[in-house]
């Protein structure tokens, strides 16, 4: 068992490999060494924000990691699948600052699996809207001037639907 | 609205119809979705997405987002020389590309006048190998793989020897056999397929000075293919694929000893996998009595449709490895 310390100082004492999930906290506990009773500091993520990320740990332990070489956005990925499995759809259905939240503790503690799920969320719900529900659902504040705008829909009409 | 790096990983999610949409929302989402929109740019005049092009070559900025580039031109439709020049414009600014397939007008190769890609490693286009071509070879050092000269006229001259400095890498050739002859000795390719010309015994000793064993071979030949095979035993003895149309015709009385040429001439290949003749795939097993992976040919061939259950497995796995590479 081992100890995670969140930003807003509670504790969560987890079994190893499912804290393992989090390839930041794997290299943590490779240097730190077996026997260590230190409680592991996670000062970017707050108690509720861990309290799901190690639901959605303890749901996938056991699976197999990501190979460290097949990440990154290299130029041949181009994955545009968006499926989600349904227990994470079910998991990730929380309201947008939490998937916001989620998304930067994945990113922060590197669980591949589940930035992705994040990522494809967020992408889901920006799919077939238009600029304007766009903006209104991320409340996205345009600081284009009207000439901005006007050349930027010039220069990208192209790949629009027709 | 999150952080660019992972509005980034968002975005790889996203069609190109979408993110031109987030694109006009606000300034960061723009520069995210506008990276990923311009990554993998395919267009072609049945899609009418053709616009591209004036942007791409109006802004150098954009331009440089580009990492494959494929444009498919219909035949029915000839565009003209301007778009043309907004297409040399527009690749002239992507300087990081690594792919680029062009589907055009042939005679059209002096786009590509003073356009340098370093990090391009596959090239399509349907350009014969001129001077235009031979040049821009000079200025593709990473290139691998090569399409070009697809279906060259018979009476073409030669095409003119490639710079010795051009193109070092390049594994994999597509084309004519007559630009097989002018790019393929000295340098180490891998995969020949010659989609025009005939594979002569002169053309296989040319083609044989690559400077890697050539491993995989495609070609329509009008010799001999039993004394051809054993020319290629020869000289190509890294041959582990080998398809070959024959417009060669035999006297039928003979076919039989025919066969057994052929399966004598492969008998001679000591890495040979598959074998395939005018369509036909060429039945073999493993020899049983060596480690090594040679294996014995067949000189019946037509065996194979009595009992077709091992043969039959090893054309499936075949044509699946043909295709792969």
């Amino acid at each position: 068992m081992i100890v995670l310390k969140t930003s807003d100082n509670e504790t969560f004492t987890v079994e190893r490999d499912v804290a393992e999930r989090s390839v930041l906290i794997k290299n943590m506990l490779d240097d730190i060494g077996e026997n260590s009773e230190q409680a592991i500091p996670l000062p970017n993520v707050n108690s509720s924000v861990l309290k799901k990320v190690l639901e959605y740990c303890e749901h996938h332990r056991g699976e197999p990691l990501p190979a460290a070489d097949a990440d990154t956005s290299q130029d041949d990925t181009r994955k545009r699948t968006t499926d989600i499995s349904e227990w994470d759809q079910k998991f990730i259905t929380v309201d947008q600052e939490m998937l916001f939240e989620i998304i930067l503790a994945a990113n922060y503690l590197d669980i591949k699996s589940l930035l992705d799920v994040g990522c494809k969320t967020v992408a889901n719900m920006i799919k077939g809207k238009t600029p304007e529900e766009i903006r209104k659902l991320f409340n996205i504040v345009n600081d284009f001037t009207p000439e901005e705008e006007a050349q930027i829909k010039k220069e990208n009409e192209w790949a629009e639907d027709r | 609205m999150l952080p660019l790096e992972l509005m980034d990983a968002v975005c790889e999610n996203l069609a190109p119809a979408d993110l031109a949409r987030l694109s006009y929302t606000c300034s960061s989402a723009h520069q995210a979705a506008q990276r990923q929109l311009y990554r993998h740019v395919s267009i072609s005049s049945s899609r009418r997405n053709m616009s591209v092009v004036l942007t791409l070559a109006r802004r150098r900025q954009i331009a440089h987002y580009v990492r494959t580039f494929s444009i498919e031109l219909d035949s029915h439709s000839t565009p003209f020389r301007p778009f043309y020049l907004q297409l040399s414009c527009a690749l002239s600014g992507m300087t990081e590309l690594t792919s680029l397939h062009l589907s055009a007008d042939p005679t059209a190769s002096w786009i590509l006048e003073g356009i340098a890609f370093p990090r391009m490693v596959h090239f399509a286009c349907p350009f014969p190998v001129d001077s235009h071509v031979s040049n821009f070879l000079k200025r593709t050092p990473a290139l691998l793989e090569l399409e070009v000269d697809p279906t060259s006229c018979r009476n073409e001259p030669p095409a003119p020897v490639l710079a010795s400095s051009s193109v070092p890498l390049l594994r994999q050739f597509v084309g004519s056999s007559r630009a097989a002859q002018a790019i393929i000795p000295s340098r180490p390719v891998q995969s020949v397929q010659l989609t025009a010309g005939d594979l002569t015994e002169e053309v296989a000793t040319c083609l044989s000075d690559s400077t890697a064993g050539i491993a995989i071979l495609s070609a329509r030949t009008s010799s001999a293919p039993a004394a051809l095979l054993q020319l290629l035993s020869q000289k190509m003895q890294c041959l582990v694929h080998v398809r070959l149309l024959a417009t060669y015709t035999y006297p039928e009385a003979h076919y039989i000893t025919f066969y057994e040429h052929i399966a004598g001439a492969l008998n001679a290949f000591p890495y040979l996998q598959t074998f395939e003749l005018s369509g036909m795939h060429w039945g073999s097993e493993e020899r049983k009595d060596s480690s090594d992976r040679q294996r014995v040919w067949q000189s019946q061939p037509m065996k194979s449709e009595s009992n077709p259950t091992p043969e039959s497995l090893d054309v499936d796995s075949y044509s699946d490895l043909f295709y792969a590479y």
